[in-house]
């Protein structure tokens, strides 16, 4: 059965009778038909000609099947303003044909088909049914057949069908574009039959390298989201919006900072403690940065998570490949479709600080001595003096306001046949907390599709991406650096005085450079804009029929600068810390591909083979030139020539690295039964010496469709299965993703090691850096097995797959497993082999429970990593652990915590002679201190000492053993809501310094560590030890322990939505397709037992942006 | 179209047979490539600088645990009886010496890391000549004694504080060597220093003001003769002092103050200094010491022990109950260097009065915050008209100064039981304490047994600040006596607040220490026993 015309959207015919009925009902409005009038004058043409000139004088459009209309058949029309019934009478005069209009549409069937059927004469068993998809809506035009037999029939206009069969017949009922159906006749006379759309369960094509293909017949483990999950779902940034919605695929999101909130992405876990394990992004065959993307240009996000899909792209593979297809245009008149939202964020959690009295009297205690006089605790508590004596929170200051949100996004769609566009443009602002702390992006895409002969098609993509983040800034003078330090800052000192006084200056700080909101207020600024264009281009060439050859060339041009003014402040007591500064930084990326590939793919009877060969290098060099002046006269010409001439500064460096590479693909299967693939990568990079070069990058894989076999297909008590795919697949991946270093086997001298002897500034080199000449890749070997299925005609869904990666060669930089005797630090090694190994579970089900219809998605993944050997660092330590002894340790996970197991503290001085002696971690232990477990001694049993070599254990890893995310989803009459809960277990986090313990460095206390042990009312546990004054130093309380070390588990509540979408026949009367408005709110909230007040997506010292909460309301509007 | 389609398939084919390759050779465009380096002879001076470098950073406010950068030099006096850090009791330097030392003190660490990285850059330049070297022998030798030299001091200090480490002369063929080196014993280690700086006395140029950044005879010579002073070769180590003394190239300089600063870093009495240059290659001493009020952070706190060890200018011992001595101004009547090295509750510094007791309403406030915790700043090598950037001061700091060895001389005498003189006294102490803007009255003591408490106090008043105070009370084994008991800052009697204990003198009280015979030696870090089983 084959369409004619712009019928890509099966779901359009059904629905356009639903409202063609709609219309009969309400008249009252003149629809389009009605009041339009055509003109036509044709001689002897045909009726096809005929038609196709009523499409270009209107916008009307035809649909029909092919055959029962003949278009090759001669009409006369000469007609002057008629109406549209008029014009069609005449032009398909003498063909027993009926038609139907609905508003512009016009549906063109043979006169008396249904009426035909239902008259039929009864004989047998008179079987009568309704086929409907699974939005309730009749399915016209379906083949209802007896299986075995030409016996069969054809929906009408109400989805109804009508035929004659034997009890035990095997009834099948197809639809192009849905899920075919069987469907046993037993004693029931009446039939409803819920057709499922393909895109939703077997025939779903997914995106796979160089190509797509049919996703029953993937072997891999592939992961992959359509626009309508992305469309709805107003996060500035693409990775944040993949979160919770794959398995196997963790996104972490550790900053909330507008323009740098981008989630890290790991899949399947974290693949290496060398290079970066993360994924290979590519934007329609180029690497690039997916948070650069607007997310309403995404057609499909593909994740290929296992070696079988990601060996084709070799040697960056290891960590998985997500790609990403950007939208194409589609045939058909011009589509435009809207999607807009505002908002505002605030942050989710906020730590409390003790009052600035307590805190005055916590120090005294600390001190042992009256830093604070009790007249000074008194004012602090009264705020009789508040200019000087006040009870301020920076942090609270600082992170003022809900920041505004916005986004539109506009995009246009449509063409003919051979010439389809796709254009859009895209608009993000988002405020952050901070004042003048903003991010604005603007992205501007054109897709073009020309099928510039019968068998040549160019398809360009060209995208252009504008972003400016501001910031505000430290002034100069002070240590810390650009937003995140202004934070600390703001986390560090406790709230004494005010920021700003009555009289406008600002107040000293305790640095003498005024405080952290203060410096908000100030004339310093960062801005931090970012220019990318690029241009895609593809050529798709068919010499002979099923070989297709094609040819991409893409450029892509990428500016960023940075331009970090720190200003000049005055203070109250009229000193001005200083100078005035200015950097400014550029930095281009310059990145040329070409890649050509030859694919034939055909079909020979049962047989179907797939062979693809292709090759294709990469090129990027890079530049970046640093500016700085500093003492600027006053504040307001910050450009880099007002700045005093005598201390300036320039700096600027380059880098550039290929890659070349042949690979290959074979397919075949069996009656689409039996599959196997096999693909081989070779890639060549110039990051690695001549011998080392070219790795080799192989993959096998092998399925099973049981469900195609014919002992289930026949088999009755089978039927619930639709699909059940097993499937199996081993591959070799690398991974070369060392950062910042394009020549890490070269040993150099490098210059900068500069030094003064007397007057002048003598230029230096050394060799600072211990390399491997013969580097080369690190490898990933990956197995999984792994089984799909669909159950009850597409309600349920379950998958299920096991994993398996070892990962040895790593390309690690040992540093803390050598010895600092090297005197070098050391470049990357081929050294250490680890292994992920792990379960993906992904279970579905959509239903229709009268008129809901709802859908539960849920996905599980348990990894467990272990690291197997360090190569470099395989020291026995004296407690059998085997590692470096600090970070890595054979048999247990990467990014691991690694010291004292403790027992709450010591009630009085006097338990400590009672408890074993633990004078080499703490050598003066007293009351309120952490009483540490003595673990083992040189035996191996507790030797009554607690000790750095015996005692130190592993207390857990920052790698999540448990990712799971839940996505609830319900509709009922025009309303839809969704709900996506995600979150992770078996975690550890740890905040230390400013964000983790009291008084660091002169910093502040937060309200959970001022309920420290209080030697007056000791207790066993409690929420913080002894406080003390930690300077910059981390004393023997403040050792790694399981006190420091926090359970990071959370569930989130990362998404919700409630949307309504107008009914159509109000929006379409006024011509619009579609119109959806909705409420979201993004991190609403989360359960965890984290330090209060910090989310547990944040580690570190302080020096961070919160996570943000975000709620939007939001349009989709077609028209 | 079939025209078109031809000329589009031609096109493609062009273009495959253009760009089937690209340049998949790429080395690094900014720096030398190891083989080709020593292609010119002119390189090896590059690789020279950079073992001076080493790990020392310009321009900014990271601290280095370098032996000479000016913070890891001069605040290993927080280790001793002059200076607290004001970063508290935890600090790594007052960990070091209160009794709580452990094989993870960072700063310990840090030296010990520093050490070697500076080592490795000259072992690396040192085989680099001996191979590679094509060029002028003569500028060879003294380059060559240059970075003997400078690994020499690293294994000096090393052996002083660690004792017994690994002694590496050879880069390492490969990176897992280095896991696996054995400890030397501290005879040893000694023995490489004295056999490394005799050669390096031979090979290195005289002093000469033009090239008093560089290595040179003298300061060979001086180390030899720390060296020897420290292993009780008295004879050996006044032999080596009187050759620095005979060859006449360095004085005394009339003003004292000065030396310390960028104004005059090029005097003759600084045989060898830590080089900084303004805004170039700067140092941010004036960040870390100057006062709050000037935007400093205090960070050097000057210890009442310290200020107490300074003598009335009619040269008696410091008495709090001496008429001479006035709780309002603190320098009346004392040894003008006291004036020098420290700034004071009520002095000018900067032209602003510099207020800090505790009654104050000034940031400078005692223990207000990042502020003094003693009562005492250091004045020492700040030059007070400096108005740059805090980080970017350009003034060098003495490694080794003649008024040290007129001094070690001395005692290098005195201990090796050689008769004391008046000439030699004057020659010596004598000289070092009269100085022009000094003007103490002469020593005549020439009794050995008296003179030793005096000459050791004369040389903790010389060289306040400079960091050798702690190597002096290892040598001296005086550390115990000293780091022991309560430590107490600047005398505040006419105060209202009072710190948390009571003192006859009105002195605030800072904290206290314990030290242990086993701090003598410090530990070899953990990390480093944790990779390497040898080093346990």
């Amino acid at each position: 059965m084959h369409l004619y015309l712009n019928m890509k959207n099966k779901m359009k015919l059904s629905v356009l009778f639903l409202m063609l009925t709609m219309f009969c009902a309400s008249a009252s409005v003149k629809s389009y038909s009605q009041v339009t009038e055509i003109s036509i004058h044709l001689e002897n043409t045909t009726v096809k000609k005929a038609l196709d000139e009523i499409k270009s004088e209107s916008q009307f459009s035809f649909w029909f099947r092919n055959g029962e209309v003949n278009l090759s058949k001669t009409v006369t029309v000469n007609m002057d303003h008629q109406n549209i019934r008029k014009v069609l009478d005449a032009v398909l005069a003498g063909q027993d044909l009926a038609y139907s209009i609905d508003e512009k549409h016009i549906v063109i069937y043979k006169n008396q088909e249904s009426s035909a059927q239902i008259n039929s004469i009864q004989q047998e068993k008179a079987i009568r049914g309704t086929v409907v998809d699974d939005q309730g809506i009749p399915i016209i035009g379906a083949n209802v057949v007896i299986k075995g037999t030409t016996n069969g029939s054809i929906t009408d206009l109400d989805g109804n069908f009508i035929l004659q069969a034997n009890k035990g017949d095997l009834l099948t009922v197809s639809y192009i574009g849905y899920n075919s159906q069987e469907i046993r006749i037993k004693d029931q006379t009446a039939i409803n039959i819920i057709l499922k759309e393909d895109s939703q369960a077997l025939d779903e094509v997914v995106v796979v390298g160089y190509g797509v293909q049919k996703k029953a017949n993937v072997i891999g483990s592939i992961a992959q989201i359509g626009a309508e999950k992305l469309e709805n779902r107003s996060t500035p940034k693409l990775s944040n919006a993949l979160t919770g919605q794959m398995s196997g695929v963790t996104v972490i999101q550790r900053s909330g900072q507008p323009g740098v909130d981008g989630g890290e992405v790991r899949i399947r876990g974290v693949g290496s403690f060398g290079a970066t394990p993360s994924a290979l992004v590519l934007i329609d065959g180029i690497p690039g940065d997916m948070n650069d993307v607007n997310s309403d240009d995404v057609e499909t996000v593909s994740v290929l998570k296992d070696a079988s899909t990601a060996a084709i792209y070799g040697a960056r593979a290891a960590n998985g490949v997500i790609l990403i297809t950007t939208k194409n245009g589609t045939e058909g008149k011009v589509k435009v479709s809207y999607n807009g939202y505002v908002g505002f964020n605030k942050a989710t959690e906020l730590p409390q600080f003790v009052d600035t009295w307590r805190y005055a009297e916590l120090v005294n205690e600390v001190r042992q001595s009256e830093v604070y006089t009790a007249e000074d605790i008194q004012k602090y508590k009264d705020g009789s003096d508040p200019e000087h004596y006040g009870n301020f929170n920076y942090l609270e200051d600082v992170l003022s306001r809900n920041g505004f949100q916005t986004g539109h996004d506009i995009s246009i769609n449509g063409g003919d046949k051979k010439n389809k566009y796709m254009l859009s443009f895209g608009y993000l602002d988002q405020e952050g907390l901070v004042e003048k702390n903003d991010y604005k992006r603007y992205n501007a895409r054109i897709n073009l599709v020309n099928q510039l002969a019968s068998n040549l098609t160019l398809t360009s993509r060209m995208s252009g991406m504008y972003s400016m983040r501001n910031e505000p800034n430290v002034p100069g003078g002070d240590d810390a650096n650009g937003l995140l330090g202004i934070i600390q800052k703001a986390v560090r000192y406790p709230g004494l005085t005010p920021s700003i006084l009555s009289d406008g200056t600002y107040t000293t700080g305790r640095e003498h450079h005024g405080t952290a909101p203060a410096w908000v207020d100030s004339d310093s600024f960062l801005q931090n804009p970012n220019y990318t264009i690029s241009a895609n281009l593809k050529l798709d060439y068919e010499p002979i029929k099923d070989l297709k050859l094609s040819a991409i060339g893409a450029y892509e041009n990428t500016s960023i600068e940075n331009k970090n003014y720190k200003s000049t402040i005055t203070l109250e007591d009229g000193t001005i810390p200083g100078p005035s500064s200015l950097t400014e930084e550029t930095n281009r990326t310059i990145y040329k591909t070409f890649q050509a590939t030859a694919n034939y793919s055909r079909t020979f009877g049962v047989h179907n083979i797939d062979v693809l060969a292709g090759y294709s290098w990469e090129q990027e060099d890079y530049h970046n030139l640093i500016g700085s002046r500093d003492n600027f006269p006053g504040n307001d010409l910050p450009y880099i020539d007002a700045g005093a001439p005598d201390n300036q500064t320039s700096e600027g460096t380059a880098w550039g690295w290929a890659i070349q590479s042949y690979f290959g693909r074979v397919k075949y299967n069996y009656a689409e039964r039996y599959l196997f693939e096999s693909t081989f990568r070779y890639d060549g990079s110039s990051r690695f010496p001549d011998d080392n070069k070219y790795g080799f990058f192989p993959s096998l894989a092998a399925g099973w469709r049981v469900s195609e076999e014919s002992f289930m297909k026949d088999n009755e008590d089978l039927s619930w299965i639709s699909g059940l795919k097993f499937k199996v697949s081993w591959g070799r991946l690398g991974n070369q993703n060392v950062p910042n270093n394009y020549y890490p086997y070269q040993s150099v001298y490098a210059l900068g090691e500069n030094y003064a002897f007397g007057d002048s500034y003598s230029s230096g080199a050394a060799i600072n850096v211990a390399t491997d000449p013969t580097l080369k890749w690190e490898e990933t070997e990956t197995y999984d097995i792994g089984m799909e299925s669909v159950l009850f005609n597409g309600k349920l869904t379950f998958n299920a797959s096991y994993f398996h990666r070892n990962t040895y060669d790593i390309l690690y930089k040992p540093t803390s497993s050598v010895s600092t005797v090297l005197g070098q630090s050391t470049s990357q090694m081929n050294m250490g082999e680890m292994n992920n190994s792990g379960w993906e579970f992904e279970l579905g089900h959509q239903n229709k429970v009268g008129e809901v219809s709802y859908n539960v998605n849920a996905n599980l993944t348990l990894i467990s990593n272990e690291v197997a050997t360090l190569g470099v660092g395989n020291v026995t330590q004296l407690n059998g652990m085997v590692g470096n002894g600090s970070s890595l340790f054979i048999g247990y996970p990467m990014q691991m915590y690694y010291g004292y197991q403790t027992d709450g503290v010591f009630l009085n001085d006097g338990e400590v002679a009672e408890w074993a002696d633990q004078t080499a971690v703490n050598p003066s232990s007293q009351a309120g201190d952490f009483r540490y477990k003595d673990i083992s001694g040189p035996d191996g049993v507790p030797d009554g000492e607690v000790d750095p070599n015996y005692d130190r254990t592993f207390l857990g890893s920052r790698i999540p053993k448990y990712t799971f995310g839940l996505n609830l989803g319900a509709e009922y009459k025009g309303f839809d809501f969704s709900a996506l809960f995600q979150g992770v277990a078996d975690v550890k986090g740890y905040m230390n310094y400013f964000a983790g313990f009291a008084l660091a460095n002169q910093g502040n206390i937060q309200e959970w560590q001022g309920n420290c042990f209080d030697p007056e009312n000791p207790v066993r546990n409690p929420e913080y030890p002894r406080i003390q004054d930690l300077g910059n130093s981390t004393p023997p309380n403040y050792q790694t322990s399981d006190f420091w070390v926090l359970n990071a588990s959370y569930v989130r509540l990362k998404n919700l939505q409630l949307g309504y979408t107008l009914p159509k026949h109000i929006t379409s009367s006024i011509g619009i397709e579609n119109l959806r408005f909705y409420l979201q709110g993004e991190n609403l909230f989360c359960i965890n037992s984290y330090r209060e007040g910090w989310d547990p997506e944040i580690n570190g010292t302080g020096s961070y942006y919160p996570i943000l909460a975000t709620y939007t309301f939001g349009v989709n509007l077609k028209f | 179209m079939k025209y078109l389609n031809k000329t589009i398939i031609a096109a493609v084919a062009c273009t495959f047979l253009l760009i089937t390759s690209c340049d998949m050779e790429r080395s690094p465009l900014d720096q030398f490539s190891t083989t080709t380096f020593w292609d010119s002879p002119d390189n090896a001076e590059l690789a020279l600088t950079g073992c001076y470098k080493a790990s020392n950073v310009y321009n900014s406010s990271g601290f280095v645990r370098d032996w000479w950068a000016y913070n890891g030099m001069i605040f290993m006096d927080f280790a001793s009886d002059n200076a607290y850090d004001r970063r508290g009791d935890n600090s790594g330097y007052f960990r070091m010496v209160n009794g709580t030392l452990q094989s993870n003190n960072a700063h310990v660490r840090d030296y010990w890391k520093v050490s070697y990285a500076k080592i490795s850059r000259c072992n690396i330049f040192l085989d680099g000549m001996e191979t590679n070297f094509t060029g002028d022998a003569a500028k060879g030798t003294q380059w060559i004694g240059e970075a003997r030299f400078i690994r020499a001091t690293q294994y000096f200090y090393l052996s002083q504080y660690f004792q017994n480490v690994p002694l590496v002369t050879k880069p390492f063929e490969d990176t897992q060597d280095a896991n696996n080196v054995a400890l030397s014993s501290k005879a040893e280690i000694v023995t490489f220093v004295i056999d490394e700086l005799k050669k390096s006395v031979e090979e290195l140029a005289s002093y000469s003001v033009e090239g008093r950044a560089h290595a040179n005879k003298q300061a060979a010579l001086a180390f030899l003769g720390r060296m020897y002073l420290a292993e009780k070769r008295f004879t050996e180590a006044a032999e080596v002092y009187k050759q620095i003394i005979d060859m006449g190239e360095n004085d005394i300089d009339p003003d004292y103050a000065s030396i310390f600063t960028d104004e005059n870093e090029a005097s003759t009495e600084n045989i060898f200094s830590s080089q900084y240059l303004q805004d170039l290659a700067g140092s941010a001493l004036p960040q870390h010491c100057w006062p709050a009020q000037d935007g400093g952070w205090c960070i050097m706190c000057p210890l009442g022990d310290l200020f107490e060890s300074y003598q009335f200018t009619d040269g008696t011992d410091f008495d709090f109950n001496s008429p001479l001595y006035d709780s309002s101004n603190l320098t009346e009547n004392r040894d003008p260097r006291l004036g020098y090295t420290l700034i004071t509750n009520k002095s000018m510094f900067r032209g602003k009065e510099y207020i800090c007791d505790p009654d104050a309403k000034t940031s400078d406030r005692v223990m207000g915050g990042q502020t003094t915790q003693t009562g005492f700043l250091m004045r020492k090598f700040s030059n007070e008209s400096y108005s740059g950037n805090m980080q970017r001061y350009g003034g060098d700091v003495p490694v080794i100064r003649y008024a040290e060895v007129l001094l070690s001389y001395l005692e290098a005498k005195l201990e090796a039981g050689d008769a004391i003189t008046q000439d030699l006294l004057d020659a010596t102490i004598n000289k070092v304490r009269g100085r022009a803007s000094v003007n103490m009255p002469p020593i005549t003591e020439t009794n050995s047994s008296l003179l030793r408490p005096i000459l050791r106090n004369e040389r903790r008043v010389e060289m306040a600040l400079e960091g050798t105070r702690l190597w002096d009370l290892f040598r001296w084994h005086t550390a115990i006596e000293e780091l022991n008991g309560d430590v107490w800052g600047c005398p505040f009697p006419d105060a209202v607040r009072k710190s948390n204990k009571e003192d006859a003198y009105g002195r605030w009280y800072v904290s206290s220490r314990q030290f242990r015979e086993s701090d003598y030696k410090w530990p070899i870090p953990q990390t480093e026993q944790d990779i390497n089983p040898n080093l346990r």
